[in-house]
């Protein structure tokens, strides 16, 4: 039985083996040479206490986005993220501080919480066919209003030790423990893309949903499934963030779909397209996006500028993006 | 057009083609797929420049350079894929790109009238402010065709396969419009592989083969085994031959009183283990509809199917899956592949259950899928150092050969493949005959859907003809030769001297 | 005709109905909520909302997104007073504002029509660096505007302000454009299919830039009467107009897929959401609840259309296939 074994390819395979690295390695080269200009351009922002500070900033924003890359990777998008953060870490913080349940329950609650709120959005888009755009920003409204009415427009301050250990403690390398919960958690959501049925899933149905169907894949469940574990994250960044801030309070959470969103795009996810893209490289979005607000805030640009250059970098990423990047149509 | 020759780097699509048609006339262009028709077309349309040779239109040389150079010479053509814009009216597609208006204020009335004028004029009673998309598909070709009047001063009309889709009322109605173009001074062109038609309605026909006019033939002269014999000329003898034939197993697929919509009615037929069926057919004569509702992938479908021993019709594509069945679609980079995931993943997509381990959490070891993609690559001719790579980066044979491999490491039961040769290069077209005898020779069934003449015959156990949508024909391609296949497709010869529309039955 | 119009307009009729019983029920819980003042009101807050959904309509339609107007609005309105504050001209100032509109729209509007880029993240970085320069620029605090503006803005006749005729206006503007000129047109044509809007020698790029162009305008006329009615220019302001525009936009009917829709669906969802957060504001809900019964209005109203269009499409479905069935038995009487 003759083999065929006749050159399989159309374009060299060396030019696309350089193609496939560069997209590999340009974020990362980036985010490198961002890092070496703000050390060489400013003393204290390469110390080792301010670098861990930055990882710290981006531990909320940075969780809450593997949930929002898992979403842009099977197509959709989720608008409730920043609403669901609140909510899981008011249902969590309601629990433990005001009914006085242990900190397992009321994490488990915050998580199940939001989770439930992916649930919603899963069902919203997947079965009843609304478009993620429009179902999650129902969701949105209704996850924050339910936070807020919980939180009967005041604050809790969470002051079970558990909490503040998240930040207090200090494992490997003097980072906090909910820093490397954040790398634990894209650890796991990185090996689970690439090990699990689940997550192969969800690249074939992103990258061409009728193939997908055809290929007889499970897309309603799997795109469910998809949102309520995006919801889960959501729950345990607003556990995470309970550690960070101690409080919970209604402003927490404002703007943070779009900062996730920010760190999932300039990692390379692409809001119209699925099926391409790494979480790991929303870790790197996030910590670019962190670098460069910290290094504003050390060069003292006040805060609202730093907004206007972020949104200018993101425009200057979906640029870098289209014109660097092949994708399929 | 005289001499008109085409070369593309590596081939010569067209070789010294004369098209002669008398202004007031309808000039049938037939040949198979790859004669060069659409060539032909695409040169009188502006949209290639011919290599060589000359255009006349009324006598005068003319010089088509562009699509509106096209249109300015009053060419026009009604190609098979429409080009309205289903979310506007009629009236609104008819004017599209050249509304009347004055200071950017379109005149509605004016392209009212200009719509009700145009459709007035083809004898058509279609309401010009109904959106298109609630249209039938007879009523759009209808404002496609009023929609390419339009041009000023029409004098030659291309119908580019216009009936593939029609029923017998709207194909009658069609040659209506023709036949009045006809009358009024137009030249027109009717392309077309239903050789009936052609007979009926056109009063003289040019044949292609291989890029060369073979015959030109005028109405009386021609018949309908004459047209299949010019068409297919001396056949050399098929390149595949079967090296096995094994003893058909059991039935991996029947169906009884199949009916989808409603233009395909009573359709019975099975599929045994061990034997490549091929269901053969015109253009929209049903048979791509029959082959998807076997895999869940029609609506409207009544009667009794039995798939791989689960009977009733599979709901969805994800039911067929499961029951056994898989296909490969005619259109593999719309339908089939995965374009950013590696060939490996691509094939291993629809077994995910055999490469995971750990029932519960459902992890896939890749040793697993290594190892097995390997084996089930070897067996298809894909070599395994190209597995990792993009599929995008695969010819069109070797991108075939990954959907093969693809179900068959999902062991299905039943194969149903559209076109399964379809921009594949003919070394590897032979390597996908061999795989797809392989694969009936492990225990599947195949079905395959196929205009391919040679390919039906060298490849197929049995070969079912679909006519208007029934099963009008059964015949042995051990035994039946081209021309005969062609024949049964186009009809069959009984009955043409009797009329050779035959209008549908109506159950 | 008539079946087929019951049948198109399904999903507004529905939210007409919608509204009719909010108006009722706000009623009923509140018997002194629907007075001349309370109408007057929802109109007067509501224009620059009502003006910027009519813009988002032309852009829906035409299949993009933008997410830019709330900023937008507020660095326009700064925009406006730092000038003003600076050299003391109302006229400059809204000379300033007007170009910074329409040189984003344009901007925006290459960007997606030549470079390909997505709308949505176009817009989305436009609503993150423009508030950003709004507040960066004003340290948060709003500038005094106090001007002539705000008379003629805040001028009342007869209870109602200069907001209502000119949002009557622009709505026949905008009518007249999308249903009468060609630039409307081919927005449609835009949304219905861009492929073959392009094939049937439509300048594509130039109609998509001008939409975005139009939003930008839109934007700046919002923004101008917001100067005006509170007298100064506030950064924070309009903090999710362009989600409630959207909002808006969807809920009268126009689909997110773009290629049909028109302004009176807008206007209708505009008058919905306008009644819908008086009545919630005027029954003492916190901010939670109302938030709550917002978002929930929303996935009820938009499931409920989707089913209404899917029931829809079914008939459509199936009266074609009768009138194959019928036509094929008539050819042979």
């Amino acid at each position: 039985m003759a083999l065929d074994l006749t050159p399989a390819t159309v374009a060299p395979p060396l030019r696309e083996r350089a193609r496939d690295a560069a997209e590999a390695f340009g974020t990362l080269a980036v985010a490198g040479l961002l890092l070496l200009s703000f050390g060489l351009t400013s003393g204290p922002f390469l110390d080792g206490t301010n670098l861990r500070n930055i990882l710290v900033q981006i531990t909320v924003v940075g969780v809450a986005a593997i949930g929002e890359t898992l979403v842009l990777l099977i197509g959709g998008l989720d608008l409730s993220v920043g609403a669901n953060v609140l909510f899981g870490s008011v249902i969590a913080g309601d629990l433990v501080q005001r009914q006085g349940a242990p900190v397992w329950v009321g994490i488990l609650g915050g998580v199940a919480a939001s989770a439930g709120i992916g649930l919603l959005n899963g069902i919203l888009t997947a079965v009843i066919g609304i478009e993620p755009i429009l179902a999650t920003l129902g969701t949105f409204l209704v996850a924050g209003g339910l936070a807020k009415i919980v939180l009967h427009s005041s604050w809790i301050v969470v002051e079970a030790p558990f909490f503040a250990d998240l930040v207090r403690t200090h494992v490997v390398w003097d980072l906090p423990l909910m820093v490397i919960v954040m790398f634990a958690l894209y650890a796991i959501a990185a090996v689970a893309m690439r090990v699990t049925t689940f997550g192969r899933s969800i690249y074939a149905i992103g990258g061409n949903p009728r193939a997908a169907r055809l290929a007889g894949l499970a897309a309603t469940r799997i795109k469910i499934l998809t949102f309520t574990i995006a919801g889960a994250f959501a729950g345990i960044a607003g556990c995470l963030q309970i550690g960070q801030l101690g409080i919970v309070s209604s402003g927490n959470a404002v703007g943070l779909e779009f900062q996730a969103i920010t760190a999932a795009l300039i990692g390379g996810l692409s809001v119209s397209a699925g099926g391409v893209g790494r979480v790991e490289r929303t870790l790197l979005g996030a910590w670019i996006v962190g670098m460069i607000t910290n290094y504003q805030t050390i060069r003292g640009i006040p805060p609202n500028y730093q907004q206007a250059l972020l949104g200018g970098i993101l425009l200057l990423a979906i640029l870098a993006d289209r014109l660097f990047r092949t994708r399929t149509t | 057009m005289r001499g008109i020759t085409k070369r593309f780097p590596g081939t010569l699509a067209l070789d010294g083609v004369d098209l002669e048609v008398a202004a007031g006339a309808i000039h049938g262009l037939i040949g198979e797929n790859g004669a060069g028709k659409s060539t032909l077309l695409k040169i009188l349309a502006g949209d290639y420049r011919a290599s060589e040779g000359s255009i006349e239109i009324a006598g005068e040389p003319v010089e088509i350079t562009s699509p509106r150079a096209a249109r300015e010479h009053g060419v026009g053509i009604v190609y098979q894929e429409l080009s309205l814009l289903p979310n506007l009216t009629v009236a609104e597609n008819i004017s599209l790109g050249i509304e009347p208006s004055r200071g950017g204020r379109i005149e509605g009335q004016q392209v009212r009238a200009r719509a009700c004028d145009a459709l007035e004029g083809i004898g058509v009673s279609v309401g010009p402010d109904r959106k298109v998309s609630e249209l039938s598909l007879a009523e759009r070709q209808l404002v496609e065709i009023a929609r390419v009047l339009t041009i000023r001063q029409p004098r030659v009309i291309v119908f580019d396969e216009p009936t593939a889709a029609l029923n017998h009322h709207d194909v009658v109605r069609l040659f209506e419009i023709m036949a009045r173009l006809r009358d009024s001074g137009v030249a027109v062109i009717f392309v077309s592989h239903r050789y009936r038609e052609v007979l009926e309605i056109c009063d003289a026909s040019t044949v292609l083969r291989n890029g060369q006019r073979v015959a030109r033939v005028e109405r009386g002269e021609a018949s309908l085994e004459r047209l299949v014999e010019l068409t297919l000329g001396q056949r050399s003898a098929t390149a595949f031959a079967r090296t096995w034939r094994g003893e058909p197993g059991e039935t991996v697929v029947s169906a009884h009183g199949l009916a989808i919509g409603s233009r395909i009615r009573d359709v019975q037929f099975h599929v045994r283990r061990g034997e490549i069926v091929a269901l053969c057919g015109l253009l929209g004569m049903g048979q791509t509809e029959i082959a998807r509702a076997l895999i869940g992938d029609a609506r409207d479908v009544n009667g009794s199917v039995a798939v791989a021993g689960r009977s009733g019709i599979p709901s969805s594509p994800r039911r067929a899956v499961v029951a056994g069945a898989g296909l490969i679609p005619e259109d593999r980079q719309l339908e089939g592949l995965f374009p950013d995931m590696s060939v490996r993943a691509n094939i291993s997509i629809a077994a995910l259950g055999r490469i995971a381990v750990s029932p519960f959490l459902r992890l896939i070891s890749w040793r697993r899928e290594r190892r097995l993609v390997r084996e089930v690559g070897t067996r298809t001719g894909i070599a395994p150092r190209v597995l990792p790579r993009s599929v995008r980066t695969l010819s069109g044979g070797n991108q075939q050969k990954s959907l093969l491999a693809r179900w068959l490491l999902r062991r299905c039961d039943l194969l149903v493949c559209l076109e399964p040769t379809r921009g594949v290069d003919v070394g590897a077209k032979l390597e996908i005959y061999r795989r797809l005898e392989d694969l009936a020779q492990s225990g599947a069934g195949v079905l395959i859907v196929s205009t391919d003449l040679s390919e039906v015959l060298g490849l197929s156990d049995r070969v079912l003809v679909v006519y208007r949508g029934r099963i009008s024909a059964e015949l042995d391609p051990r035994t039946s030769s081209e021309q005969e296949l062609l024949l049964a497709m186009q009809g069959g010869i009984e009955g043409e001297r009797h009329g050779l529309l035959e209008p549908e039955a109506v159950a | 005709m008539r079946t087929a119009l019951d049948r198109r307009y399904r999903d507004a009729w529905f939210l007409a109905a919608m509204t009719v019983v909010a108006v009722v029920a706000f009623r009923i819980v509140e018997p002194s909520w629907l007075n001349r003042h309370t109408l007057q009101a929802i109109i007067t807050q509501n224009g620059p909302l009502a003006i910027v959904a009519m813009a988002m309509t032309f852009s829906i339609v035409s299949r993009h997104i933008d997410l830019s107007p709330g900023a937008m609005l507020a660095l326009a309105g700064v925009v406006t007073g730092l000038v003003y504050r600076d050299t003391g001209s109302l006229a400059l100032g809204l000379l300033a504002s007007l170009a910074l509109c329409l040189v984003s729209g344009l901007a925006s509007g290459l960007l997606v029509s030549f470079l390909g880029l997505n709308a949505i993240m176009v817009t989305l970085a436009t609503y993150i660096w423009a508030r950003g320069l709004a507040l960066g620029f004003t340290n948060g605090d709003p500038i005094v505007v106090d001007t002539r503006l705000t008379s003629i803005t805040n001028h009342s006749v007869g209870g109602f302000t200069i907001v209502a005729p000119l949002v009557v206006v622009l709505f026949a503007l905008a009518w007249l454009v999308l249903s009468q000129t060609r630039f409307g047109r081919y927005t449609y044509a835009l949304g219905g299919d861009p492929v073959g809007a392009r094939r049937a020698g439509i300048r594509v790029g130039a109609y998509t830039t001008g939409i975005f162009v139009v939003m930008g305008f839109a934007t700046w006329l919002a923004s101008t009467i917001v100067v005006g009615q509170l007298a100064s220019a506030q950064p924070y302001a309009a903090p999710s107009l362009e989600l409630d525009a959207i909002i808006a936009v969807i809920i009268g009917g126009t689909r997110l897929a773009g290629g049909e829709g028109s302004v009176a669906r807008t206007l209708l969802g505009v008058a919905f959401i306008s009644i819908l957060n008086s009545g919630l504001l005027n029954l003492g809900l916190t901010d939670a609840y109302y938030q709550v019964y917002k978002g929930a209005a929303l996935l009820g109203v938009l499931s409920v259309q989707l089913l209404l269009r899917r029931l829809a499409a079914e008939e459509v479905r199936r009266r074609q296939e009768a009138e194959q069935l019928l036509a094929e038995a008539h050819g042979y009487a």
